[in-house]
């Protein structure tokens, strides 16, 4: 299976302050579904961020879509971010557009024109159950619809990988279930998936994942972080 | 889907930053620039040229004056001295000042009645002489004296040249205005945009995530920035155009031969309204480069 993204001794650091990831050493494959988990200040969103070009490590290698995310110039960052669809815990909707207008966000911005979008955003619409409230700005909205507005602007530029931090943390049981749904079917069409949580209850709920458990910035079994479930340590 | 990196594809159509287009006291203090930008931009046209006319003409022309109390003698004189300088080689005309013109060069001094009330004004020929000619006026005044003892001759720059130096100062003056008032628009439009990048970071941050370009977003602001500098400058330059009008209008009932020089030409009201396109070019580009400069710092 091909590698999409590499990690090769990656530290992160903010400023001079301690590392807030140490020494990550991990490949994730094309069309795999993997949970990130860890307790609350494990580093698992810091880990998301630079997955999602957010920040660059202050040291190792990070290959993704075989570039060096380390010495590629900015100017090519945007490309690179069209392929990779985020759910951000807080949503980051843009308050003042409607549903549609924000999940059209990415056509418009990939330059696709009113005739491309329409069809595949009232689809989307659709497809997060959202059909009637396209419309609707994101406070009239309740925190799920919300959620769910943000996985389909996720989405529809058909990312090669989706990455989700903690996207169950605003929403009931019954939403979580339904979103780890839609997680998977993206992940059947080939989407390679990355969902952070704390919640371990849901790693059940996807059979075929892997887990990456980060512990204080490092991971805590990098042999066998990978698997799921987690490899036994020999004795 | 297309993965062109530059299409801006309608983003500033679906108003991506939020608020409305022209609010703020930036459109007013565009508005205000540019209403005295036109302002100082006409006074500089109008005196910039009004002291190249003089200056053209101070250089080749002179006053005759024959200073005789006998009206007779004086006339037949003034015919004399008009016969013997259109003779010499090098001058272009020579030519009686006549008395309804001479009636109101005194008015001031002397009242409109002056003429009738019988005076001895003296007699003015106005010579134009040409530009590469070599005379000296004192030499001439010498010559003209043995047909007119009372002749004196008065180069015009010797009393115009000053006043042509005042218009030019005057008028470099205004041009710098102007330049000062681009530059003080360039930087109303940089901070502007920093402001606006302020209250815009989030969005900003959000549209870089999903995969904007910073020529894109740049491609926002400077959509705004020009809509702000279209209007603004649309009503400074309007209200500059009503007191111009108003100037002229006022400058046309003075009769004034000296304002009347001064009034903006023709040939000024395009450059004048070159002014907001001008404006709206200048912060068009001073909103891009702040605002790429800026985007630069974020990764």
């Amino acid at each position: 299976m091909a590698g999409i993204i590499h990690f090769e001794n990656v530290g992160l650091r903010y400023g001079t302050d301690a590392e807030t990831l140490s020494d990550l050493s991990f490949t994730l494959n094309a069309g795999q579904f993997y949970f990130l988990t860890g307790p609350s200040g494990a580093g698992k969103t810091s880990l998301l961020k630079l997955l999602y070009l957010a920040q660059r490590p202050s040291r190792g290698l990070i290959r993704l879509f075989d570039q060096d995310l380390v010495a590629l110039p900015r100017d090519q960052l945007p490309l690179l971010r069209r392929r990779i669809g985020v759910v951000f815990q807080d949503f980051r909707l843009l308050t003042h557009l409607s549903a549609y207008d924000n999940i059209a966000l990415p056509l418009r911005i990939a330059g696709a024109n009113e005739a491309e979008i329409d069809t595949p955003v009232r689809e989307m619409l659709n497809w997060v159950g959202l059909g009637e409230r396209g419309h609707a700005h994101p406070p009239t909205l309740s925190g799920g619809e919300q959620q769910r507005v943000a996985i389909a602007r996720a989405v529809i530029g058909r990312p090669d990988i989706l990455i989700a931090d903690e996207p169950t943390g605003n929403v009931d049981p019954e939403m979580a279930h339904r979103l780890l749904h839609l997680f998977d079917g993206l992940n059947r069409l080939g989407t390679t998936v990355v969902v952070a949580t704390h919640d371990l209850h849901l790693l059940s709920r996807v059979p075929n994942a892997q887990m990456m458990k980060l512990d204080r910035g490092k991971l805590s079994d990098p042999t066998g972080s990978l698997r799921y479930p987690p490899r036994q340590a020999p004795s | 889907m297309s993965q062109s990196p530059n299409k801006a594809a309608g983003l500033a159509e679906h108003n991506v930053l939020s608020g409305n287009r022209i609010m703020g006291p930036m459109p007013w203090i565009l508005a205000i620039l540019m209403f005295m930008t036109v302002l100082a931009a006409a006074v500089g046209l109008s005196l910039g040229l009004s002291a190249f006319r003089l200056s053209g003409d101070v250089e080749h022309r002179l006053t005759v004056q024959i200073v005789e109390a006998n009206a007779d003698i004086r006339q037949s004189q003034s015919l004399a001295v008009i016969k013997h300088l259109t003779g010499i080689q090098g001058i272009d005309s020579a030519t009686a000042v006549d008395d309804d013109r001479l009636g109101k060069l005194v008015a001031p001094w002397l009242g409109t009645d002056g003429a009738e009330a019988g005076l001895p004004y003296p007699s003015l020929i106005d010579v134009v002489i040409q530009p590469d000619a070599q005379l000296s006026a004192k030499a001439l005044e010498q010559e003209l004296r043995n047909i007119a003892p009372s002749v004196h001759i008065e180069p015009d720059s010797q009393w115009l040249r000053p006043l042509v130096r005042l218009l030019t100062v005057v008028s470099w003056l205004a041009f710098s205005i102007v330049l000062l008032m681009m530059v003080a628009l360039a930087a109303a439009v940089i901070l502007s945009a920093r402001a606006s990048l302020n209250t815009h970071r989030t969005t900003i941050d959000i549209l870089h995530l999903i995969g904007s370009s910073d020529g894109q977003i740049a491609r926002l602001f400077q959509r705004r920035t020009v809509i702000d500098a279209l209007a603004s400058g649309a009503i400074g330059f309007v209200g500059a155009i009503i007191v111009l009008t108003a100037f002229q209008l006022l400058i046309e009932q003075m009769d004034s031969e000296f304002f009347g020089a001064s009034v903006l030409p023709l040939w000024g009201w395009p450059l004048l309204i070159m002014l907001p396109v001008f404006e709206t070019v200048l912060a068009n580009l001073a909103a891009r480069a702040t605002v790429l400069r800026a985007l630069k710092q974020i990764l």
